[in-house]
Formats: C-alpha cells, structure tokens, sequence
C-alpha cells in the first residue's frame, strides 16, 4: 500500500473533520482534551503552506509545529507542564509578532 | 517473547510507517483479541479489522484521537441485543470485555515489535456509517496498528498515584518484592 499523498482541497476537508469531531468528542471527552485539540489543530493547520502555493512556508511557525508534536503528549502525564508548555509558547509567539512588526 | 517481556514493552504507538502489517500479523493479532474471554460466554463482541487504505483515511478524518497514520485498525464492537440480555451487567461487561481484547491484541503487538494504541476519540456516529456497523451495536474502542516509526515521542511516565497497590485492606500498601 503506497499512501497518497494528500492534494490542497484535502486538506482542508481534512482540517474541517478534524475540527468537527473534536467539537463534538469535546462533549463527552475531559475538559483538557479541548486544549489538546486546539494545539493539535495550530499544528495541523501551519502545513498549510505545502498545500497551498500563496503561502509561503514560515519557519518560525514549522518550528512551533514541531515543539507542539513534541510536547502535546505532555498533558497526558501533566497538566501543569503542557500549561507552562503553553504559556511558553504564547511568549515564543508574542517575540515573533513584536519582530515582524518592528516593535522589539 | 516472554509475555512479561511483553508487558514491559508494551506502550502507545502512534506514530506508523507506510509498510503494511502482514496477513499473518494480522491474524495473530485477531486470535488474540478473540482469546479473551466474555461475561457469561455471551456471544456479544465483535471485531472488525480495516486495512483499506482508503478506508483507515476516511476514518482518521473523523478520528481526532488517531495522530498518525496507522496502517491497520480493528474496531470492537458490541452487539448490544445480545449484551442487553444480560441486564445491566452485560452492559458492563461488554465494556471490560471490550478492553480485553484490545489490551489482548496490544500485547500480541507489543511481542512482534507492532505498534498499537487505544483510541476512543473518534466520531462513533462517522464510523458507524463507514464501516456499515448496525444501529443496535455500539463501538467500544478502536486500535491503531502498524510497524512504529523509529521516531517517537519518549513513553509517559505514570501519574502519581497511578495503580495504587493495597494489601488486604484499603490504604495498606503492598510492598513490592
């Protein structure tokens, strides 16, 4: 079996699924599950550059995809490390915005 | 391999190369789900293995549970008639009974060097409907199957807390020897 790879529209199926059943499993799943989804979703969603041509591929995002693939599996050993994964993110997040728009 | 070689090695995999698992995995795997037992010898689990490609895709798209990309599953399932007949318990059961074959087939997987996870997040309506399960059966769990990446994130520490051990007695703890 040679998996296909996957063209531009299915991806965004892909993320619209994605997106679907995680609301719907967020109703009967634990309440950290939500976080767990909408990380996974950010990483999800940063491969969009190889689907669609417009948009170029930012290696400050590839690189916050990678950490997310990395830590996301944290929360199921420690809520309080993937939080501070989180926060620690946010401020990866916050110095590139202050850098792209000239405010370091 | 020793079953306790087994139980050591056993952790969630769900990271998978393209290669396809064999028929003989394959079966080996679905002789160790069906060797678990039912509560009273009730004909009510099911086990529907998928290896379509196509058909795993489908299902990963409606599986925010399945990170990877497994490139087989076994959906368990039961017949919740028959379960029913039971009255409660049998509701019960076919849960337990459910979890045994899975963890069954997670140390058949764990003794050939496969890759397995549990997954239960999964839009159990979308796979009904995929895999044609009847109305009157309820999935209780899925696995996610195939040969690991050599890439994957470190193995989970336990919780504190975690399989707590007791002798006798709530709150006496058994020592280890």
């Amino acid at each position: 079996m040679k998996q296909e790879q996957i063209e531009a529209k299915e991806f965004v199926y892909d993320l619209a699924t994605y997106l679907l059943t995680s609301a719907r499993g967020c109703m009967d799943e634990p309440l950290i599950y939500g976080p767990l989804r909408l990380i996974d979703g950010l990483s999800r969603l940063v491969t969009i550059s190889q689907y669609a041509p417009c948009i170029e591929p930012d290696e400050f995002l590839l690189k916050a995809k990678k950490r997310i693939d990395e830590n996301k599996y944290v929360l199921m050993q420690s809520e309080e490390q993937f939080k501070a994964f989180l926060d620690s993110l946010t401020k990866e997040f916050i110095s590139e915005l202050k850098r792209r728009n000239n405010l370091e | 391999m020793d079953l306790f070689e087994a139980l050591k090695k056993r952790r969630a995999i769900r990271e998978f190369t393209e290669d396809p698992l064999s028929d003989e995995i394959i079966s080996k795997l679905v002789y160790a789900a069906s060797r678990a037992s039912t509560g009273n010898n009730a004909p009510y689990r099911r086990i529907l293995v998928v290896r379509d490609w196509k058909t795993i895709r489908l299902i990963k798209q409606l599986s925010p549970g399945i990170l990877g990309l497994p490139t087989a599953l076994i959906v368990i399932f039961t017949e919740m008639d028959i379960a029913n007949e039971l009255g409660k318990l049998g509701n019960i059961c076919s849960t337990i009974d459910a979890g045994a074959a899975a963890e069954n087939v997670a140390l058949a997987a764990a003794s050939m060097g496969i890759g397995a996870c549990f997954t239960r997040s999964y839009s159990e309506a979308g796979v009904k409907e995929i895999l044609d399960i009847p109305d009157n059966c309820r999935t209780e769990l899925m696995l996610q199957l195939g040969h690991p990446k050599r890439e994957q994130p470190p193995p989970l520490r336990p919780r504190a807390g975690a399989d707590a051990v007791y002798l006798n007695r709530y709150g006496l703890r058994w020592e280890s020897k």
